[in-house]
């Protein structure tokens, strides 16, 4: 039952944590990061995502739960929101380079930070910035 | 101390009157005093904050505010738990006869675990992010409201957690104010990863 339950929330917090990341690559123009072309449509899939996955919790099973009555408690909810998180995030960032691989390929520099996604994908900025790295060591 | 209970008491019967009452207010009570929406929602605005923004330097800031927020949320636990040991006090549903629309909690009603975590996040990105602050401040008094509706908590609690919250937290930025440029250079460590 508890097993069960943590399942269900790590895949709520999953996919409205995937549709949160494409509102904001759509809302930025963090083209490296979408994984639709079309802004606006990613905007609208990651909205969708978001409300798709608390309309599926909340109506699939009844959640006000103890977590002496099959429910989670804050600490586990804590871990359980971290690790979908730290996924959806790596989902993301891998699965948008393999869309976008030829984004970045002009050659022009790495932007510091995030804003380099708006012009390349996670994947390649990080091996930019990684070979320079090497370079300067 | 008579008199605050009695106020407490006074506030939590005339708030409980009304369930039942309507069928629809009832529902979205229900759902909001989960403990699984508006936390989750406030981890989701909390991880948006770390990256919107117009631009770098609006970005860092709002990365301090995400990192205020977590130790915030982690010590505020924490203090919560301590005072936890030392004073307990009886859920409303107790001493007062409630229509409850949540689960029997067994811990103690003060101070409110709830409300110092929501009111800590909302605080720390309200220290770097006005707009952002006010949104996350109003979810976690929704929060508190619905608890006091259900028949959980009382005033003082949701009042006490959110000033253990507010308290912490601003502790906390002064705190990465006093060890600069220590979370600047994390956060240039991340950005070379791309990561902030």
């Amino acid at each position: 039952m508890v097993a069960s339950f943590s399942l269900d929330y790590f895949i709520l917090v999953y996919i409205a944590d995937m549709g949160v990341l494409q509102m904001i690559a759509s809302r930025r123009d963090f083209r490296g990061m979408l994984l639709v072309p079309a802004p606006r449509i990613a905007f609208l899939l990651g909205f969708c995502a978001v409300v798709a996955a608390f309309a599926w919790f909340f109506a699939s099973e009844f959640r006000n739960l103890s977590d002496t009555a099959g429910g989670i408690d804050g600490n586990r909810a804590a871990q359980m929101f971290s690790s979908a998180s730290s996924l959806a995030v790596f989902t993301t960032f891998v699965f948008s380079s393999m869309i976008n691989r030829s984004l970045g390929r002009d050659g022009q520099p790495s932007s510091p930070g995030l804003d380099a996604l708006g012009h390349t994908t996670y994947l390649r900025a990080l091996s930019v910035s990684l070979k320079a790295l090497w370079k300067r060591s | 101390m008579e008199a605050l209970l009695s106020i407490d008491s006074a506030i939590i019967t005339w708030l409980n009157q009304w369930v039942g009452k309507w069928g629809v207010l009832d529902k979205a009570a229900e759902l909001v005093v989960s403990d699984y929406l508006i936390p989750t929602l406030l981890s989701l605005a909390l991880m948006s904050t770390w990256f919107l923004a117009r631009d770098a330097s609006d970005r860092a800031a709002n990365q301090k505010g995400v990192l205020v927020a977590l130790l915030g949320v982690g010590f505020s636990n924490l203090t919560v738990l301590i005072i936890n040991q030392f004073y307990f006090r009886d859920r409303p549903f107790v001493h007062h006869d409630l229509e409850l629309l949540f689960y029997q909690p067994t811990d103690s009603s003060f101070p409110a675990n709830p409300a110092a975590v929501a009111f800590a996040i909302a605080f720390g990105v309200f220290l770097y992010n006005r707009a952002m602050g006010v949104v996350l401040g109003g979810l976690a008094s929704l929060w508190v409201l619905s608890r006091m509706y259900s028949g959980v908590f009382y005033l003082s609690d949701g009042l006490g957690g959110a000033a253990i919250g507010v308290c912490i937290t601003y502790v906390f930025s002064v705190l990465m104010r006093l060890i600069e440029p220590l979370p600047t250079t994390v956060l240039s460590v991340m950005r070379r990863f791309h990561l902030a």
